[in-house]
């Protein structure tokens, strides 16, 4: 039987970041992020997910997440 | 430009017990109180912040620190969830900034039958992410041994002798390969429309293979559903068949939420200009 090396956590993250990004109420305004800013920012956090997890960011992930329940395949 | 300008995470119409004093604990910094500013039975969320950091050629700058901005978004979604308790959510988007109180009155104002609209669409639901990734070998044998268009091939391979067999197992091979992609689509298909079945309203897109590289399976699909409370176990259980069902064949279906309803938040007109104009 195949395993699934998702881990819960990331995929909960990524979804956020897919949709807080560029998804959402956009309000058209003098103060809004250009497209390439959110490039960047995109980039930016998905390198940051993937790096070595320090203690401390684990704990905040994990109270981040808590209220995202992950019906994730084993 | 002032020394504050307004965060904007969200437009909400409070359930009927809210008494108007439970705001959510996050904020996307850690000084910025989340405060509401109601309108004609809308209400913004939204926290002061200093200009000085959100102003958008000094944004774009502490966004490239990654930990910085990584902080941020996660303020943002903790606000967003703590609304989700207690109101229907039209979630902005990250780093959504207005000027000042009088920008967020006139764009109530300006576009409240829009929001309006929006807000009766997503009332009493919640958003739930779907994401299918397979695994390329588990997936290719279940082909070979499985998949109905292969039937023929298989046949002929077991009747063969072993020597001569050999060279058809090559071939069944790359049929196999051949077929993956309609193995895939078939199954997104397959769930995309039983889950959509229970959803108010549903997204389906396809996920390009360089977004997800560093999975160490390959997603190939993501879907988001508008499902209403009352149907939240029913789709969750056919989730969850359906995870059973494919997962035999190294095809993995994972759910994330209750989120805010992102997907569906996207107003019904929303020409850039009048918003623009909206917040002169």
């Amino acid at each position: 039987m195949p395993q699934s090396h998702w881990n819960d956590r990331d995929v909960s993250l990524l979804e956020l970041l897919d949709r807080a990004l560029d998804k959402g109420v956009i309000v058209w305004g003098d103060l809004t992020l250009s497209v390439a800013d959110v490039d960047l920012l995109y980039v930016g956090v998905r390198l940051l997910l993937t790096s070595v997890e320090t203690a401390e960011r684990t704990k905040r992930m994990s109270a981040a997440t808590a209220e995202l329940p992950s019906y994730t395949a084993s | 430009m002032s020394a504050e300008v307004l965060y904007f995470y969200a437009i909400t119409r409070p359930h009927s017990g809210w008494d108007g004093t439970q705001l959510p604990q996050a904020s996307i910094l850690p000084a910025a109180p989340v405060a509401t500013l109601a309108h004609n039975g809308l209400l913004a969320v939204v926290s002061a912040v200093p200009a000085a950091l959100f102003e958008p050629s000094v944004l774009a700058e502490r966004l490239r620190d990654a930990e910085w901005a990584r902080e941020r978004v996660l303020g943002h979604h903790q606000v967003l969830s703590e609304l989700l308790v207690h109101h229907t959510v039209l979630p902005c988007a990250f780093c959504t900034l207005l000027d000042d109180a009088a920008s967020v009155r006139d764009l109530l104002l300006a576009r409240a039958p829009v929001f309006e609209a929006a807000l009766d669409e997503v009332g009493g639901a919640h958003e739930w992410g779907v994401k299918i990734s397979y695994e390329r070998v588990a997936l290719a044998e279940w082909v070979s041994r499985e998949a109905p268009e292969l039937a023929a091939l298989r046949e002929v391979v077991a009747k063969m002798a072993p020597g001569a067999a050999y060279l058809y197992r090559k071939k069944m091979h790359q049929a196999a390969e051949q077929h993956l992609p309609t193995a895939v689509e078939a199954c997104i298909a397959t769930v995309h429309a039983t889950l959509a079945s229970y959803a108010r309203a549903a997204h389906s897109a396809p996920v390009p293979p360089q977004q997800v590289s560093d999975y160490d399976q390959q997603v190939a699909w993501s879907g988001a559903y508008l499902v209403a409370v009352e149907q939240r176990a029913s789709f969750i259980d056919a989730v969850q068949q359906a995870m059973e069902a494919y997962a035999p064949r190294g095809l993995h279906v994972a759910v994330t939420g209750p989120w805010p309803p992102y997907h569906f938040a996207a107003l019904k007109e929303g020409a850039p200009t009048d918003a623009a104009v909206a917040l002169e």
